[in-house]
């Protein structure tokens, strides 16, 4: 079949056009990629390095200011993961506070946290609920000993064990985890403009 | 190269740039507490966590602070 020569003339200028185009669809393949990979690399930076301080105690037993560690920091700007936990009884609670002290066991910040443990019943019936640890991730920006200075307050009369765990961790998540959020919602952003995946979809939804 | 090509190498040489810079960031423990001295919080994107007390003589609300924290099982049910 053969076209007019203004038909042709047309359709070479659409090629031209087509191929002068950034196709959206490769970029935003780019974004994507690199949005996965940063939260990936998130979760990475989050595992455990190096020996874990680890100590448990009575918490009948705890006199108040109790002190733990030393926790040995080699490098600077070492990222750690400070985890409290008890098993609390039932209908009990504890306000279970870390002072952070230096090598001389001066004051540096604190941080704290109510750990508890219910029971009832109610209209759906009988419910246990409870929060029996938290933790907490800091960095410490000079290498040196540091403590732990740990306070209770709550029910310290009953018999259940507080434990402490300080892990190395290989870094901070959030820079990663922030970089895979934003580069995932452009990614998805320029997919949506090229390609009207979820517009499609919406249209299927609602045609049906 | 096309314009596609040329748009593709510029995107993933920035994102690859972008996050390599962020690994040296993350490996200093960027967003921690302590990260910007002891003084201040954590980073905003930072959640979930305990309460933080940074002044020892001001911690009301805490167990070593002035005040007692009154409570006890609340946050049940």
């Amino acid at each position: 079949m053969a076209y007019k020569f203004s038909k042709r003339r047309e359709q070479n200028r659409k090629i031209d056009h087509d191929s002068d185009r950034v196709d959206l669809g490769f970029i935003a393949a780019a974004f994507i990629v690199f949005g996965l990979l940063g939260l990936l690399t998130s979760l990475i930076y989050s595992v455990d390095v190096g020996p874990t301080f680890r100590q448990s105690l009575a918490a009948n037993n705890v006199e108040n200011k109790k002190e733990f560690g030393p926790i040995r920091v080699l490098k600077f700007n070492q990222a750690y993961e400070v985890i409290i936990s008890a098993d609390i009884p039932i209908q009990k609670w504890a306000f279970i506070e870390g002072e952070v002290l230096d090598g001389n066991k001066e004051y540096l910040f604190a941080f704290g946290k109510e750990l508890w443990h219910e029971k009832g019943r109610d209209s759906d019936g009988y419910w246990v609920e409870k929060e029996n640890s938290y933790s907490l991730k800091t960095t410490f920006p000079k290498p040196g000993n540091y403590y732990l200075r740990l306070n209770l307050q709550g029910d310290v009369k009953s018999d259940y064990t507080v434990i402490v765990r300080v892990t190395k961790k290989l870094g901070s998540s959030i820079p990663h985890f922030i970089f895979g959020i934003i580069a995932l919602l452009i990614g998805i952003v320029l997919n949506e403009i090229r390609n009207r995946f979820f517009h499609r979809i919406l249209m299927a939804v609602t045609d049906d | 190269m096309t314009k596609t090509a040329k748009a593709m190498l510029i995107t993933v040489v920035l994102l690859a740039v972008i996050f390599l810079t962020l690994m040296a960031v993350a490996s200093n423990g960027y967003g921690y507490v302590g990260y910007y001295g002891y003084h201040r919080g954590p980073s905003f994107f930072y959640w979930g966590g305990p309460s933080i007390y940074h002044d020892r003589n001001n911690r009301g609300g805490s167990a070593g602070g002035p005040s007692l924290r009154g409570g006890g099982p609340g946050s049940g049910k």
